[in-house]
């Protein structure tokens, strides 16, 4: 009996031992954050004396890697102490936002990252981002950028990134099949009745299978553009409630439906396996609508290329109608060189910055003086149609709940898409599972 | 072409021949397709109808990639990965294994069931755990950090502990009036007899550990700490129309693993097949 | 419990007997020698996954933002987790999914088995070519599937049509999308299964089957009385852990149904629900509520099937 519980306590001691094991790794944590918080002011301290400091920089888009390491190389011929190493993590599956999570729990998140607008709350209340209001007050960048989009960073008067970039969105069209079927091409000054008028004198003089356009249950460039030209609202001013039983709003979405009823775009079920980018590089749909981010992949698309070209957006109830959205650069709050951090963020705002990064012809520099740069870049194409309205642009709704009222969006309107059930149906199902996450 | 056997051919295995011929379309299409469109252009891939075989045979696809990725490091992170995890989950699983299907000690079952128990939890949820506690070890962007925590596997040990409770007791018994140490008794004599279920665990543990998607994004940093299949996906952003590339990604992230099943497949299969137990 | 798991010989020799029973010293030495066996198993399994999921626990009682920061709910998940309507259509889903792919892998995965063990022509090349799919990435072989069965430009619907047949949106159709996921994850498993289980075939002694010849048993009955028998613990290895694996099905539909996708109702599972809430939404306090569930509900089924497994399951005695 005694030999039986010497062995069993053995046993138990293993088990303890490796229980043991797992709790050392915990306190070997806080060990080891003590002496990265003592090692990080004291970096802090030697950045100030211009001793060597290195940051990591957290992007998710490979497009964009070159215009991020000419930047970087900008920075660092300008300031010999800083080195900076680009972390590009892919935004795709969600991985850039699981692992700044991750690393931000645990304190090792890169310095300065990009954000975007949907993730900008939730990371803001979890005391990520720092503060940028005094940096941003002393540069110019209050007043060298559209209002619209510094505001897409600012939460309770206080700013937390910096713009890098926006996107809004054009009508590109096909030459060829419109030669084809020997009608003119879209104008910069078209409605949203033009719009139907051309759907309608395409429709049967396009090849088999072609479609005039297409209306994919896609909230940002599409339906909220009519949404807000129309005078409806996805949230209210308050921010308590959304406005999907408006009739405004409704008649915001409807007016894509009934492009899909009336057999001018593939259906809902079609479009959301094969994209409408997809079937316009794929020459299935002779106009579509391409958010400015889209601009690449078609320049390079050796099919379409040289056939296409693009017009502003029409306008809904007489209106000029576009969504804005953007980027920012934000800065870790816990990092170890704050100071330096701050530093390279608020140059990323500067012309030269803004300049290097317009001129790769990736993205619209958010800067006002850096816009021209992306038509200039592709002079190919009319691609001022993206930035001639900027100021009547309307940004994006956000809310701390953007990810799960943007999927509760998606899955009622595309019942009302397929039609499954009618759109005020389906916006009375959607508003009741939408308002609670406003809370 | 049957017929040149002089032993006359059963219709039971005509239609067998069938029924594995259509089975082996079903299980060979994909590959085929993959491949086929992985050197077309990006025009012809949205063809409709579309082609079978590449109309413009073109490889630009597999030269955007490599020239995109520093391919040589990133496969040899995949293969230290897989061989280590691999080399780990054998030792490791079937020494436990052994001790569970074959040694009657206090606590078996309990322990066993805490085993178990980790298979049937979410895989996912120990994504950020897991990512903390080689961050607490300083591994964040190691090579090490890819394979850490896949060295331990419940799956393993469960597949050898069947394996090992299905093997006769008679040699082991022998063995034991010999008065021979367990040691040796599992080294020399049930080691070698659990051969074909470590064939298994060996295919099982190289498809993990070469296919492991997530993890090591989220733990390494570094393009030249990364492997083959993260690697690839970083990628793919810039490409989401563009069939062709996404194929050819496909195709070098399966291909290796195909070649290295061929070369060694008489090795994996006679290692299943021919183990000499005759009970 | 220890019943339950027991296979062995000396399945009588319960702990608590054994321990007023002498101990030899004998069996003393084997005790340390089997925990000398399991310890770094039973460690890094320690460390890596069952503290991780003790904090886990943890976190199913707590609301856990994005960054790990946690304020105590008490039981205000579950009763959330009781009254959300996803979370029965999932577990429909993960049902639907378990309950039609394990059975028909598992016959067809040993008729495959059967099939190549036998002294057919080409028998190699079968073997080899069947097990192709089995050492594939799932994120690789998810692609090419999606883009096989796009009703646009797919070669599926393209064949169809080819052949005067009526083609169809497969994927986004909700009443053929999740048929599309289980064969994939099909195609994906029945391979691996086949080797397992060829395995298990290789461990029967042909001593058996010369019996049985001699006794006049034809093909089907010596399968049906000595193959599966035998086979018995691997089928059962295999049952266990296709249904573990068929609760947890993910990868394969995250690839393939977007959420804008009409099926994305129909198709999404249990652990889609929890990545979604967990890393979509970073509602880690209420995913972990959720992993919790799917854990109680594959521990159920699993120890049910232990139960079972007396009844048919024959280790070598």
């Amino acid at each position: 009996m005694k030999k039986f519980g010497r062995i069993l306590a053995g046993g138990l001691a293993a088990l303890t031992g490796a229980a043991l094991l797992a709790g050392c790794g915990s306190s070997q944590a806080t060990t080891s954050t003590d002496k990265a918080s003592a090692s990080g002011s004291a970096t802090t301290a030697a950045a100030s004396s211009g001793k060597q400091v290195s940051l990591s920089f957290g992007i998710w888009d490979e497009n964009q890697r070159d215009a991020m390491q000419q930047m970087v190389d900008a920075y660092e011929k300008e300031n010999p102490n800083v080195s900076i190493t680009i972390q590009l993590t892919p935004y795709k599956g969600g991985e850039y936002w699981t692992k700044l999570e991750a690393s931000a729990s645990g304190g090792t998140a890169p310095d300065v990252f990009w954000i975007n607008v949907l993730h900008m709350d939730s990371y803001q209340q979890g005391g990520i981002l720092a503060d940028l209001t005094d940096d941003i007050k002393s540069s110019d960048i209050s007043t060298s950028f559209p209002e619209t989009l510094v505001n897409n960073f600012v939460r309770g008067g206080k700013n937390y990134a910096v713009p890098k970039d926006f996107d809004t969105n054009a009508l590109w069209y096909n030459k060829d099949l419109f030669d084809q079927a020997g009608v003119a091409y879209p104008t910069d000054d078209m409605s949203y009745d033009d719009l139907v008028n051309l759907c309608k004198e395409l429709k049967d003089k396009l090849p088999d299978g072609v479609y005039p356009f297409a209306c994919p249950v896609d909230f940002q460039t599409w339906y909220y553009q009519t949404i807000y030209a129309n005078g409806g609202y996805i949230i209210s001013q308050d921010g308590k409630s959304t406005g999907y039983d408006d009739p405004k709003t409704q008649e915001g979405i409807q007016c894509w439906i009934d492009l899909i009823n009336d057999g001018y775009s593939p259906s809902a079920q079609t479009l959301s396996e094969t994209g409408a980018d997809a079937m316009f590089e794929g020459q299935q749909i002779a106009m579509n609508f391409a958010g400015s981010y889209m601009v690449p992949e078609y320049a390079e698309n050796d099919t379409i290329k040289d056939k296409i070209n693009c017009v502003e957006i029409p306008t809904f109830n007489g209106k000029n109608d576009n969504t804005i959205n953007g980027l920012g650069f934000a800065v870790y709050s816990k990092s170890k060189n704050l100071a330096e951090a701050k530093k390279f963020a608020i140059w990323l705002g500067s012309q030269e910055a803004q300049d290097i990064q317009g001129k790769t012809g990736v993205v619209i520099s958010a800067r006002n003086d850096a816009q021209k740069d992306f038509a200039a870049a592709n002079s190919q194409y009319n691609l001022a149609a993206y930035t001639n309205h900027v100021d009547d642009a309307y940004p994006l709704p956000v809310c701390v709940n953007a990810a799960e009222l943007y999927d509760a969006e998606s899955k009622w309107i595309t019942k009302a898409y397929t039609g499954e059930m009618s759109l005020a149906d389906a916006c009375k199902s959607l508003k009741e599972e939408a308002d609670p996450l406003l809370k | 072409m049957m017929t040149d056997s002089k032993k006359k051919i059963k219709p039971s295995h005509v239609v067998v021949h069938i029924l594995l011929i259509a089975g082996l379309f079903i299980a060979v299409f994909p590959f085929f397709w993959m491949i086929c469109t992985s050197f077309k252009t990006s025009g012809e891939a949205m063809l409709i109808p579309p082609t079978i075989l590449p109309e413009h045979f073109t490889a630009v696809a597999y030269a955007t990639i490599m020239s995109a990725l520093p391919f040589a490091k990133v496969y040899l992170n995949t293969i230290i990965s897989t061989v280590v995890t691999t080399v780990a989950q054998i030792i490791i699983c079937s020494m436990a294994a052994y001790a569970f299907a074959r040694i009657e000690f206090p606590f078996r079952n309990a322990i066993f069931i805490l085993v178990l128990s980790v298979l049937m939890v979410p895989g996912q949820i120990f994504l950020i755990p897991q990512y903390m506690i080689i961050m607490h070890l300083g591994l964040l962007d190691t090579i090490p950090a890819l394979f850490l925590p896949n060295l331990f596997s419940a799956f393993g040990t469960f597949l050898l502990r069947q394996t090992f409770m299905s093997l006769p007791k008679e040699m082991e018994e022998a063995a034991i009036v010999d008065g021979a140490g367990r040691n040796r008794i599992f080294w020399q004599i049930m080691f070698p007899l659990a051969k074909p279920g470590l064939v298994s665990l060996v295919i099982f543990t190289v498809r993990f550990a070469w296919n492991d998607f997530m993890w090591p994004l989220i733990v390494n940093t570094s393009m030249d700490k990364m492997t083959l299949g993260p690697a690839l996906s970083t990628l793919q952003g810039q490409y989401t129309t563009e069939y062709p590339t996404q194929m050819a990604g496909a195709v070098l992230a399966v291909i290796p693993l195909v070649v290295v099943f061929f070369i060694f497949q008489n090795q994996f299969i006679e290692g299943i097949a021919h183990t000499g137990i005759k009970g | 419990m220890h019943l339950l798991l027991s296979g062995s010989p000396v399945r009588e020799g319960c702990i608590m007997k054994k321990a007023k029973r002498k101990v030899s010293a004998r069996q003393k030495r084997d005790w340390g020698f089997a925990y000398l066996y399991i310890a770094p198993l039973v460690i890094g399994l320690l460390i890596f996954y069952i503290w991780p999921f003790i904090q886990n626990i943890w976190f199913s009682f707590n609301d856990v933002n994005k960054f790990n920061m946690t304020t105590f709910v008490g039981l205000e998940n579950y009763r959330k987790l009781f009254q959300d309507q996803d979370v029965l259509k999932a577990f429909g889903n993960t049902l639907k999914y378990v309950v039609i792919t394990v059975p028909v892998g598992l016959i067809l995965s040993i008729i495959l088995a059967a099939l190549l063990n036998t002294k057919i022509r080409g028998k190699s090349i079968y073997r080899t070519l069947y097990f192709l799919p089995a050492i594939t990435m799932s994120a690789a072989v998810a692609m090419v599937w999606k883009w096989m069965f796009n009703e646009q430009m797919g070669v599926l619907n393209s064949a169809l049509k080819v052949l005067g047949l009526p083609t169809h949106n497969w994927l986004t159709d909700s009443g053929t999308a999740l048929y599309v996921i289980m064969l994939v994850g099909l195609w994906m498993s029945i391979g691996y299964n086949m080797v397992i289980l060829l395995a298990g075939m290789q461990g029967i002694s042909p001593s058996y089957y010369e019996a049985a010849a001699i006794d006049g048993g034809g093909a089907f009955a010596q399968f049906f009385h000595i193959t599966v028998p035998l086979l018995s613990p691997t089928i059962f290895f295999v049952v266990i852990t296709s249904v573990i694996s068929g609760f947890q099905v993910f990868d394969v539909v995250y690839m393939m149904i977007g959420t804008t996708n009409p099926a994305f109702d129909d198709t999404q599972t249990v652990v889609s629900l929890f990545y979604r809430e967990a890393f979509s939404y970073g509602h880690k306090g209420y995913a972990a509520a959720i992993s919790i569930l799917i854990f109680a509900v594959i521990m159920l089924v699993t120890l049910i099937q232990f139960i079972g497994q007396k009844k048919w399951v024959n280790y070598d005695d």
